[in-house]
């Protein structure tokens, strides 16, 4: 368990505005008018309402009670928390998704959420005065986040991109370093009202527009609010619209991302609740904030406002497009256009905060508890790590591709993972049973029983069908992208390094909470002193046995494998020759196969080491790791050269293979050395121990 | 705006704000002493429970 000193919320209603900010985000305010306009307004609010109830609602509590179950044991980042939950070595390493996951969306979210101040701060000064031209604002922001041509934005440094930029991130880290209840609790508490202020301020601009040009008396506030809500917007029936599978899984979609579950924020967040706090009531409420801002102030501004000013094809677009074009160009033609521009750009720049600084908190929760980092140095290498993520972005800021792939793989596929994962860890593995009384204790209102049922068998079917849906619609195009973008390639490899560090730092955390743990159960010294001594010869017998796993590991599986690798690295090699690609290609390759080949004879070198009794396991692990590192990035660039270089149905399996080559024997040869390893090398160091006491005593 | 439009906005907006509110009020207001039961009864068994645990390290002593 971590030994860091407790931290836990000062108030109920400071955890449920911190938990409302991280869910309210752009979403609220541009996404979700946006699909309703998009599926003819009414009828998507069934759909929505009805994955609320099935997905949302449940997933909210369930993420809440694993937390809170998780925190009174210690531990608030995923990879601890799932470790308590589900007793098996893999559990922790499912967490890394909860720690990828946010920290990866942070790196561009904070991105938008500059754009969000900087423009607040052009309507301030009056520098959004652009007309009623609309290319002129498509231009603007074109220009602004520099679309069209990568690094653009880097060409003048003091420039208002880059310096809003550097204000948010300074921003985020500051409040993260002040800690739970001094940085994101209190920020929330002022936070939250006041985006509420801006929000119904600008609504009641809106509900007030009337019909501002006479020429066009059907462009008013009233049919505003029908291109929103109306049941049959379009030509078809009711029926007809639900009949659109797209619209249920975009409306479960939307649940799903508006209302943060599956970020491993939640799990986070509820892990400093104290263990007789009510959280059946607080996870309530912080769904129903969401649920407020999105549909009672979001559904409410954006569409009427955008058709009132320009018509039925002015109310649809993108989240961006939404935002960024189509609302600045209303509020230029507005009454007072220029407050209710700085309050809606203000608003959205709140919204998007509290959601950044809740993406920080579950990293430096596991940077504290796993590799014992004070909060300081925590945030300080997340401050580093996460600025490098967002260069990358910003850098390849090209159609905002960096951004839209990580968006898709992290923002949206690995969502849906953790989301699977944390209902079967809920539902089958810690048990509703058990969920129902954590959720039970100390709660101030009471959850329907009908959940546990709910979450057990209908959230998971439900998940798996949007998810399936999704992704045959849209991740084989995206695989494509692997060889026509050198930025989606760049974000990808940046990605596949990330887990990698992480990963590697699960392994040292998991290591550091067995060593706590074992230190916990160990028995007292005088024990340890009464023991009875042994002789040279039980030593030597002990040491001249090393376990039989590692043997046949390294008979079975590490010598075939460095084999199998050097034989794949030779073909890519091979093939690179043949093709003629590049030196720098060749030489890359080149480097690949020494690195097989002087990492085979050093492994070999230490497994034999090891085998003669040196206690060099750890050494031999921290070169797996760092193989293991090394390997996932080299399997990527290896692939991409593949796919490239090679027609995809031919690319792909190899690329596919190459990543297996590299990953399964290393996972294989972990597990199966460590347990035996570990107890040989206790027994070993046990024995020496007792000798030396013999000896002194 | 149609009339089912009418009906979707107020029941979508009207529906998410009295949720809200409620569950706002249920927060801000005092706790209801029959919802509380649960709590109760688990901090009492888990004093008891504790209690226990005491007791039998007494007597390991």
């Amino acid at each position: 368990m971590s030994k860091q000193s407790p931290e836990n919320w000062s108030s109920k209603i400071g955890v449920i505005l911190a938990v409302t900010g991280s869910a309210v985000g752009l979403g609220n305010f541009l996404r979700f008018p946006g699909l309703a306009a998009k599926y003819d307004g009414g009828a998507f609010m069934i759909p929505y309402f009805i994955a609320l109830l099935l997905i949302g609602l449940p997933l909210a509590w369930a993420e809440w009670a694993m937390g809170r179950y998780g925190g009174t044991r210690g531990f608030h980042s995923a990879p601890g928390i799932f470790r308590v939950l589900w007793k098996n070595p893999a559990a922790p390493y499912l967490g890394v998704l909860g720690l990828i996951v946010p920290v990866v969306i942070y790196m561009y979210y904070v991105f938008i959420e500059s754009w969000c101040l900087g423009y607040a701060w052009h309507y301030l000064t009056g520098a959004l005065d652009l007309g009623r031209d609309p290319e002129a604002y498509k231009t603007f922001f074109g220009n602004y986040v520099g679309i069209g041509a990568d690094a653009s934005i880097f060409s003048n440094i003091f420039g208002a991109p880059l310096i809003f930029l550097v204000i948010c991130i300074a921003l985020n880290f500051i409040l993260i370093n002040r800690g739970l209840t001094r940085g994101i609790e209190l920020f929330c508490l002022w936070a939250m009202p006041a985006l509420a202020v801006c929000a119904v301020l600008v609504l009641i601009r809106v509900l007030t527009l009337g019909t501002p040009d006479p020429s066009k008396p059907e462009l008013n506030v009233l049919n505003g609010l029908g291109q929103m809500w109306n049941l049959d917007a379009g030509n078809k029936s009711l029926w007809e619209q639900l009949a659109n599978g797209k619209m249920w899984m975009e409306a479960a979609g939307q649940i799903f991302f508006s209302l943060s579950v599956g970020f491993g924020v939640i799990i986070t967040y509820a892990s400093y609740m104290r263990r007789n706090d009510d959280i059946a009531l607080s996870s309530t409420t912080a769904v129903a904030g969401n649920e407020f801002f999105e549909v009672s102030l979001g559904g409410m501004i954006t569409v009427p406002a955008a058709f009132v000013f320009l018509g039925a094809a002015g109310a649809v677009g993108g989240t961006f497009a939404l935002g960024f074009n189509t609302l600045p160009l209303v509020f230029e033609q507005m009454l007072f256009g220029r407050v209710i521009g700085f309050l809606w750009f203000f608003l959205l720049f709140l919204a998007a905060i509290t959601s950044s600084i809740s993406m920080l908190q579950p990293a430096v929760a596991f940077l504290q508890e796993g590799l014992g980092l004070n909060r300081g140095r925590a945030v300080a290498l997340l401050c580093g790590v996460g600025t490098l993520g967002t260069l990358l972005i910003v850098w390849f800021s090209k159609d905002l591709a960096a951004m839209d792939t990580l968006d898709f793989w992290v923002g949206t596929f690995c969502i849906y993972i953790l989301a699977c994962a944390q209902t079967f860890i809920f539902g089958w593995i810690f048990g509703t049973k058990r969920g129902l009384e954590e959720l039970d204790r100390g709660a101030d209102i009471r959850i329907p029983r009908l959940f546990a049922f709910v979450i057990k068998y209908i959230s998971p079917v439900y998940l798996l069908i949007v998810f399936v849906a999704w992704a045959w619609q849209d991740v084989g195009s995206r695989l494509d992208d692997f060889s026509e973008s050198a930025a989606v390639r760049w974000s990808l490899l940046f990605l596949a390094v990330a887990v990698s560090l992480f990963i590697f730092c699960i392994r040292f955390a998991v290591r550091h909470w067995d060593r706590q743990e074992e230190q916990a159960r160990r028995p007292s010294d005088r024990e340890v002193v009464i023991r009875p001594t042994v002789n040279n010869e039980a030593l030597d017998r002990l040491v001249s046995n090393p376990p039989q796993s590692l043997l046949s590991a390294n008979r079975w599986i590490l010598t075939p494998f460095y084999l199998v690798c050097a034989s794949v690295a030779l073909i890519w090699f091979a093939a690179m020759i043949f093709i003629g690609e590049s030196p720098l290609l060749s030489a890359l390759a080149i480097f690949g196969v020494g690195f097989f080949v002087v990492s085979f004879f050093i492994l070999h070198f230490l497994v034999n080491k090891m085998m003669a009794g040196a206690n060099w396991s750890r050494i031999v692990f921290i070169v797996l790791d760092v193989w293991g590192l090394l390997g996932v990035p080299a399997s990527l660039f290896y692939g991409f050269v593949a796919i490239r270089m090679l027609p995809t149905s031919v690319g792909l399996p190899l690329f596919l293979l190459s990543a297996a080559t590299f990953l399964i024997p290393i996972v294989r040869l972990h597990f199966l050395c460590r347990q035996d390893t570990g107890n040989w090398f206790t027994r070993v160091r046990l024995l020496r121990e007792s000798q030396i006491m013999d000896t002194t005593s | 705006m149609s009339f089912d439009g009418w009906i979707v906005m107020l029941l979508s907006v009207g529906g998410t704000t009295a949720f809200f509110f409620w569950c706002i009020r249920r927060v801000l207001g005092p706790p209801d002493s029959t919802d509380k039961i649960h709590g109760v009864l688990d901090t009492e068994l888990e004093i008891e429970e504790e209690e226990r645990k005491r007791r039998r390290e007494g007597r390991g002593n």
